[in-house]
């Protein structure tokens, strides 16, 4: 057995290498549920805004199933460049809840939410989080519930009511964002 | 197929903070990361098509045109067990001959090339296999730092099959003295790992009396389930 492969920082200068960088829209393939967007601003530990930084998103489509091929009507993937103010958008669709433990025997679900990675300049490997909606009953989530009571608002993006949702991301210090092992 | 993801902490990953690399004190958590069990959302991830991969293509030399030495870059993406990773998006970038991006925010007053385009993007083979031809990179200064170049390397983004298996890495180049003093190179305490982010020279992969060949494998997180005894 080989252990994987050591990971790199992506540095500053990939944004026009990355297939769809700059495509924030995941309903792009079509309109499969609800459209929502979920927009924020990423800040270090100083509290700058910083551009630059690559997130990925990837969720599972309304009815809780993640795409297992190409052709999936939703592909539940999308990326996005932060701006130079370090403001970042992804316009999708809510998704379902998620099973926990079915594959264990269990009927324990996890709620709606994302998968976020985060890699940029000056990270040396990527770091991951999750998005969570406000909207949703998120108190029997046991992925949510392993974070501590007190920091998991962090996690979870506040919405109007009409579908749009906001969530900055502070990487590091003071209100620091939740990120989880891998 | 099925694979397990384990932790991937540990000698062969560089830390979030490095000393040598000053702006990773600003950007890596300082909570504790939170253990996080294996779920469907983990071990799944995007599936990708032709169609993804665009026109963008395989050769960054735009027909042998660029600047540099002429280099054929190619290997095999494999699992923790060694079995190939068909189908996996592989995209890649990297500076030109005079260490300079196509990119706005590169302003050092460095040639530009214009017959390098800079950036590739396929999809392994049922083996695993990527190739694509390239210029080898040039050293650049890394800004604000005590006079610190990068040595040659080239760019890799790598999606397999989930999204626990994802990996952004760098290759570098055999033989380059600014290998061993590399802040980000370095920044993986593991010695067996740092070589393995250095390519090998293989004449089976050139062309004659046209381009070098490099080889550069790619292993993924992720290994088959133990099969259960009995």
């Amino acid at each position: 057995m080989t252990r994987p492969s050591a990971a790199q920082t992506l540095g500053p200068f990939y944004n026009y290498a990355l297939m769809g960088a700059n495509e924030f829209d995941l309903t792009r393939g079509g309109q499969h549920g609800p459209a929502i967007t979920v927009s924020g601003k990423l800040y270090d530990g100083e509290g700058s805004a910083r551009r630059d930084f690559l997130l990925e998103w990837w969720q599972a489509d309304a009815a809780g199933q993640y795409a297992t091929n190409a052709d999936a009507p939703f592909r539940g993937f999308g990326r996005c460049i932060t701006k130079p103010d370090g403001s970042f958008t992804f316009k999708t669709i809510k998704p379902g809840a998620v099973p926990f433990d079915a594959d264990q025997g269990g009927n324990r679900w996890q709620a709606p939410h994302a998968a976020l990675a985060i890699f940029g300049p000056g990270l040396m490997r990527r770091i991951v989080t999750r998005v969570y909606f406000s909207d949703e009953d998120n108190g029997n989530c046991p992925v949510l519930s392993a974070v501590p009571e007190a920091r998991r608002a962090k996690l979870i993006a506040a919405g109007d009511g009409s579908g749009t949702y906001t969530l900055d991301i502070r990487m590091s210090g003071e209100g620091e964002t939740p990120f989880f092992a891998e | 197929m099925t694979r397990v993801y384990e932790p991937f902490n540990g000698p062969t990953q560089p830390d979030l903070r490095t000393k040598r690399y000053m702006r990773t004190t600003v950007t890596a958590p300082a909570e504790p990361l939170i253990e996080l069990p294996r779920t469907a959302t983990e071990i799944t991830g995007p599936v990708f098509g032709t169609d993804d991969v665009g026109d963008i293509g395989v050769d960054l030399t735009n027909g042998n045109t660029a600047l540099g030495s002429l280099s054929i870059i190619s290997g095999q993406v494999m699992d923790e067990d060694g079995r190939p990773v068909a189908n996996a998006l592989v995209e890649f970038w990297q500076a030109n001959a005079s260490g300079k991006y196509p990119h706005e925010i590169d302003t050092r007053p460095a040639p530009d090339d214009p017959h390098f385009t800079g950036a590739g993007r396929m999809l392994t083979d049922a083996e695993g296999r990527y190739r694509f031809t390239t210029i080898k990179p040039g050293a650049y200064p890394v800004p604000s730092s005590n006079n610190w170049w990068r040595p040659p390397h080239i760019h890799f983004s790598l999606y397999g099959d989930a999204f626990a298996s994802r990996l952004v890495t760098q290759m570098y180049f055999p033989g380059d003295p600014l290998n061993a003093i590399d802040g980000i190179l370095q920044a993986v305490p593991d010695a067996g790992a740092r070589t393995r982010l250095i390519a090998r020279p293989d004449q089976s992969l050139g062309i004659h009396e046209h381009a070098l060949g490099y080889r550069f494998d790619i292993v993924l997180r992720g290994r088959a389930e133990t099969p259960m005894a009995g």
